[in-house]
């Protein structure tokens, strides 16, 4: 197996000499192909920072992150934004849909970007459409769909350009239980049948069981590492809830 | 105080995204300063009286179209304010959350607009005053000046009446805020920036019948004004311009949708880049601007009529006068009874001496017949245009006649060509438009003339286009021109005509410097010699060149002022509109800029979706005004060309110029502002 996401000994500090804020204190850790990968912890824990790290919108203090082989690290400017056009898929908890536009021209703009030829456009979106099940809501705009077709529509979005790494930042942070679960499951199938490598930002137990491995991440350090294994998703959710409850603080209140 | 120094940070805050908006008044204050201290510039007051006058009217008229260009202003910016309120309801919101009332909200936005008001009426003056030393330049140029007594100079009285004009409209504003923010409920205050907007879509069927609809209307309004009887019918010309009003605006308002269709229906182009993006904004965006985007049109319509139409007839002027106005100086001597001296006696009387004057002058005579009417000329074809107004002019007036000899020494004069006459023919030399086909149509019918005693025939059946006396007009009626001999015998103290010596002469010296020497000591001479010239019964009149072009620019002067002054202000509130929209737009979209950001777009795509909107903004009614004004100028070279005046290219292709300049400006500037704020995160 090759991997997709290599992170060696990130570092990220703010502040200045006085006043040092280390928000990633010295993390590393792998990722990879077709691995479903959860990062927990409390927020102000680092994994959003990380996650801004990974996905390039932040660059790290010192410390390497590899994609796909590519020290992202050292990618500048334009290389930087079309890589991650290229390489990176991203679900936001805010949807981040274009309320102007309809489900289908959200989809298709990630791939418009990319330089995709028309023909091809049309076909792939419906092709991804119809895997994330949002076929009937193609037509229409944000506004005129439920918090869960527009986390799909935007999963679509991320998926469709069939990305090295798909990010997804909260996912299901503003869904109801019912169409986090309906997401989750799109997530588990993309994982399943196209092989889709999914890094997933969470402090929500339920949302992470749905993951192979999950990173407990506390103070800037990875504090723990779960791996699904062979066990239900049941005795799975328990183990987390157990390193959630060893974690303390704020984790407890969201279960 | 506190309030006030809100009002001051909110400006501030906004002048950097609305710099464009304070240029534009700025410069709107600097233009009214412009135009209306010209009676002010000490350059102006040395001109002759007649070219004066001409000033004096031009001041009125200017006066006049103030009043109307300080409405346009106010427009422009309670337009502006619009905009600015609804990007400021969720401060206002927060204001009125925290205790502050209606009214001291109120206050805040008088505050702003007195600041405003203020700042670009101080720094507008100031532009306007020097830009007034520039001016006076160009109009010193214009009337053919003298500018050795050009100084700095300040007009009072355009100084009080841009302020009292200026603060009337900015009270208005002020007025008009008002009344606006005590009319929003809290709620939609603070919530508004937030903007569920939910994007309507037309009914495609329906912009479709409509759009056909405005493409008709517009094609009907343009076939109608191309029609003679509708051009001269004013109430028709009305009508049509009222269904190409509607037109435009159905235009506009179908445009928006179709062109989303239409576009959408091409993959190859829709699903490229930013494309689906870039057409979803400017169809939201259109939509709500149906009716900006219809006074943007038309007031870039009229833009164009007037630049074209005022260069044109300015241009046509001047070459005109080239045309018309051949050597320095044309004197005239009429014989009568009480004026029976030659002009060289004439003038030795009083101590001119022509040969000084000019060497080589010679004198020829136009003869005004009493035997010969200009409807004996015409002959069958007077009856057949009896009813023509021209006609009764025709009827009683004796033709003019001279004698090829003679009129070949003006023609050589003039530096036009000589002509050749064959015994018992004659010609007519004419330029008066009304007159000339009437000729040509009695020459081709071969009417025979006779004249003392002497049967003529036409030698061609086409009038020769000339003038034996300068003018400043193309008023020549005609001139019968006979072989030598036909007129002799013909003498004024015989009352068989009236005699005219006609001496076209150029002023004597090499140089142009001597020239003016000579002309300017004639000239002196001529004002102090109450005798020669003061006298009508010597019967001496002069035309000369700097006279002639004195009056007739003098008129081409009011109409490129007053075109220029409404252009230009037409021009930048339109240019100003746009670009506020853009801007506006810009900044509340930078949310979904950041959006194209996350999802991977580089800066180049998104610079470029930028220019494509704000590209779309200001072509779109660019090009349907550039369509309306095809038409619009051919009913003004209709116009144009009923007064003798042709040429529309050349001016055509200047205002063009002055409108990419200006337009261009305002576009690039719009572009680099919404790039900034689109950049600033």
């Amino acid at each position: 197996m090759s991997r997709v996401l290599d992170v060696q000994n990130v570092e990220k500090y703010y502040g200045n000499k006085g006043n040092l804020t280390k928000a990633i204190d010295n993390i590393s850790f792998f990722v990879e192909k077709g691995e479903f990968v959860g990062i927990m912890g409390a927020s102000g824990s680092g994994k959003t920072t990380l996650l801004n790290c990974i996905s390039t919108i932040d660059r790290v203090t010192s410390g390497k992150i590899w994609i796909n082989q590519k020290d992202i690290t050292k990618l500048k400017g334009n290389d930087l934004n079309r890589f991650r056009s290229r390489e990176l898929g991203f679900v936001f908890q805010d949807f981040n849909l274009l309320d102007t536009m309809t489900a289908y021209e959200n989809i298709a703009l990630a791939l418009t970007i990319q330089k995709v030829r028309p023909a091809d456009v049309d076909r792939r979106v419906r092709k991804i459409a119809e895997s994330l099940e949002i076929i009937d809501v193609l037509y229409k705009y944000p506004w005129q769909m439920s918090g869960g077709q527009k986390q799909r529509v935007a999963s679509a979005r991320a998926i469709v350009t069939e990305p090295q790494l798909i990010l997804a930042d909260e996912p299901t942070g503003s869904l109801d239980s019912k169409a986090a679960r309906m997401l989750l499951e799109c997530f588990e199938r993309l994982n399943w049948s196209m092989q889709a490598t999914i890094l997933m930002v969470t402090h929500d137990a339920f949302t992470a069981s749905y993951a192979d491995r999950i990173l407990f991440i506390k103070d800037g350090k990875l504090f723990n590492e779960l791996i699904k294994g062979k066990d239900s998703r049941k005795v799975f959710f328990n183990k987390i809830i157990d390193v959630v409850t060893l974690l303390g603080g704020e984790l407890n209140d969201v279960i | 105080m506190m309030l006030f120094k809100l009002s001051a940070a909110n400006m501030k805050k906004s002048m950097k995204d609305y710099a464009i908006y304070f240029m534009t008044l700025i410069l709107g204050v600097a233009l009214f300063y412009m135009f209306n201290s010209l009676d002010a510039q000490e350059s102006i007051m040395v001109m002759d009286t007649s070219t004066y006058d001409v000033v004096k009217l031009l001041v009125e008229i200017l006066g006049g179209v103030s009043v109307f260009i300080s409405f346009v202003l106010a427009f422009l910016m309670v337009y502006a304010n619009n905009f600015l309120m609804k990007r400021r309801k969720r401060e206002f919101g927060i204001y009125m959350t925290l205790g502050m009332g209606k009214g001291q909200i109120s206050r805040i936005l008088i505050g702003e607009t007195f600041l405003v008001g203020l700042i670009s009426l101080a720094v507008g003056l100031l532009a306007g005053v020097f830009g007034s030393q520039f001016m006076s330049v160009l109009v010193a140029e214009m009337f053919e000046a003298d500018m050795s007594a050009y100084a700095f100079v300040f007009s009072i009285s355009a100084f009080w009446k841009t302020i009292l004009y200026f603060g009337l409209t900015y009270l208005t504003v002020m007025a008009i805020n008002t009344v606006m923010i005590s009319r929003y409920p809290l709620i939609r205050l603070i919530h508004g920036d937030k903007r569920g907007e939910k994007v309507k879509l037309k009914n495609p069927v329906v912009s479709a019948v409509l759009f056909a609809a405005a493409v008709g209307l517009l094609g009907f309004a343009y076939y109608q004004v191309g029609r003679e009887e509708v051009i001269n019918d004013l109430d028709q010309f009305m009508k049509m311009i009222g269904i190409g009003v509607v037109g435009t605006f159905l235009f506009f308002w179908s445009l928006s949708g179709l062109l989303l269709r239409v576009v959408r229906s091409v993959k190859s182009v829709y699903l490229r880049r930013l494309n689906p993006f870039v057409m979803r904004q400017v169809n939201s965006q259109v939509n709500t601007m149906t009716v900006s985007m219809t006074i943007i049109c038309l007031m870039l319509f009229l833009t164009i009529c007037i630049f074209s139409g005022s260069l044109a007839i300015n241009e046509s002027n001047r070459t005109e006068l080239r045309q018309l106005v051949p050597t320095d100086l044309c004197i005239e001597k009429l014989y009568t009874q009480e004026a029976p001296l030659s002009l060289e006696e004439t003038m030795e009387q009083d101590g001119f001496e022509l040969s000084a004057l000019s060497s080589g002058w010679q004198e020829v005579f136009l003869y005004t017949l009493s035997e010969l009417s200009i409807r004996d000329v015409l002959g069958d074809v007077y009856e057949n245009h009896a009813s023509d107004l021209v006609m009764s002019l025709a009827e009683e007036r004796g033709m003019d006649a001279m004698t090829v000899s003679d009129y070949n020494i003006l023609a050589q004069a003039y530096g036009k060509e000589t002509l050749a006459l064959e015994n018992d023919t004659y010609q007519i030399v004419a330029n008066y438009q009304l007159m000339v086909p009437l000729y040509e149509e009695s020459m081709s019918q071969g009417v025979k003339i006779t004249l003392n005693g002497r049967d003529l025939s036409p030698s061609s059946s086409h009038c020769v286009n000339g003038f034996v006396e300068m003018s400043s007009g193309q008023n020549n009626g005609g001139v019968l021109i006979v072989p030598d001999g036909v007129l002799d015998g013909i003498s004024w103290e015989s009352g068989e005509a009236t005699v005219k010596g006609i001496t076209a002469v150029n002023y004597a010296g090499e140089t142009g410097e001597e020239k003016t020497a000579n002309e300017a000591a004639f000239f002196q001479n001529r004002v102090a010699s109450q005798t020669t010239f003061g006298r009508s019964q010597h019967g001496v009149v002069t035309l000369e060149r700097r006279e002639l072009y004195a009056a007739s620019i003098g008129v081409g002067a009011v109409v490129i002022f007053v075109g220029m002054y409404l252009g230009i202000v037409f021009l930048i509130c339109s240019a100003a509109l746009l670009a506020l929209k853009v801007l506006s737009e810009s900044s509340d979209n930078k949310a979904r800029y950041g959006i194209l950001r996350k999802i991977g777009a580089d800066e180049k795509m998104i610079t470029w979706a930028l220019f494509e909107q704000a590209a779309i903004y200001f072509l779109l009614p660019l090009l349907l005004a550039s369509v309306h004004s095809i038409f619009g100028l051919k009913v003004a070279e209709y116009f144009l060309n009923a007064m003798g005046r042709g040429q529309m290219v050349a001016s055509i292709v200047m205002t063009a110029g002055i409108l990419i300049l200006i337009y261009g400006g305002y576009f690039l500037i719009t572009f680099a502002g919404s790039r900034r704020i689109i950049r600033e995160t």
